[in-house]
């Protein structure tokens, strides 16, 4: 018996710390910079920007943190903002209420995220908006 | 032959028993495996913070810093009186003494603005050299914030 608990166990931990690796939102090739500040994860919400046709990168879709939510239009942005808000009513951490993350792909040009920073901006009021970026490995 | 200290079975053993013990260096192992990609993990996922156009307007008095991106790569730099075309090179360069020049006690806003075709990239690029060069003159409160046009998209490209 003593075995099967101990394997047990392990499993557990293993499970509970692979979806703390796991990156939150959907996995986007982030841009890359140099300064940046650097803050622990306040379970805000994640809002990403991905490329549908990963090379070419001529289409974009929204997700709010795993989950796919279509095209960026006016629905989806919606849709982005009650679960935004949602995600703010019932926080998992108080520090990240009030604060968005933005995963944006490196490829998307700017009229794509640009809708969605104005609505977080316009309907939320949100004033600073987190982007997401990718340590530059290039740094001396 | 030997030591036999009796053929009973409650017998003294000699070897200690290390199941336990291996049990828990695993699971220290396994811990210390993960947690290690999670710190470096901790490192990619940092966000620059930048600021979104706040509705009030900086100050008045204070001229308003534009850097504008051109989606060929070009950049226009306007420092409220007129339009200076610059390479994105000499970006930090034009800016630099601007931002000096600004006195104490004034909130230091550099606000850009991207054409539409302008990548993501180059967006985060060029706010990149812009907190590169708060860094630089030491006025960590140098704020990035986005020009907010009137219509809810971005004027299409002509």
């Amino acid at each position: 018996m003593t075995p099967l608990v101990d394997v047990m166990l392990v499993l557990l931990i293993i499970f509970m710390l692979m979806t703390l690796i796991m990156g939150r939102g959907h996995d986007v090739n982030l841009p890359k910079a140099h300064n940046y500040s650097q803050e622990k994860d306040k379970m805000q919400p994640v809002v990403s920007v991905g490329c549908v046709n990963k090379p070419l990168c001529d289409q974009t879709e929204l997700f709010i943190e795993k989950n796919k939510l279509g095209p960026i239009n006016e629905a989806t942005l919606k849709e982005m903002g009650m679960q935004i808000e949602a995600a703010w009513k019932a926080p998992k951490n108080p520090d990240g209420v009030g604060r968005v993350y933005i995963k944006a792909d490196e490829g998307v040009t700017y009229k794509d995220v640009y809708p969605v920073l104005m609505f977080l901006n316009k309907e939320l009021q949100i004033q600073q908006i987190d982007l997401a970026i990718a340590k530059d490995s290039e740094e001396k | 032959m030997g030591m036999s200290t009796g053929n009973n079975k409650g017998g003294v053993q000699s070897d200690i028993n290390v199941t336990p013990l291996i049990d828990v260096l695993l699971v220290l192992l396994i811990i210390f495996l993960v947690v290690m990609p999670i710190m470096m993990k901790m490192e990619t996922l940092e966000v620059p913070r930048k600021l979104n156009d706040t509705q009030e307007m900086p100050d008045p008095n204070a001229s308003q810093l534009t850097v504008t991106v051109k989606k060929d790569g070009s950049v226009v730099f306007n420092d409220g009186d007129k339009d200076m075309p610059i390479q994105a090179v000499d970006l930090s360069k034009t800016l630099r003494p601007k931002l000096e020049a600004m006195h104490q006690g004034t909130e230091k806003v550099v606000f850009v603005d991207f054409e539409p075709e302008v990548l993501w990239k180059d967006v985060v690029t060029t706010m990149d050299s812009i907190r590169s060069l708060a860094a630089d003159i030491n006025h960590d409160e140098i704020k990035v914030a986005l020009k907010v046009k009137d219509e809810t998209a971005p004027a299409p490209a002509q």
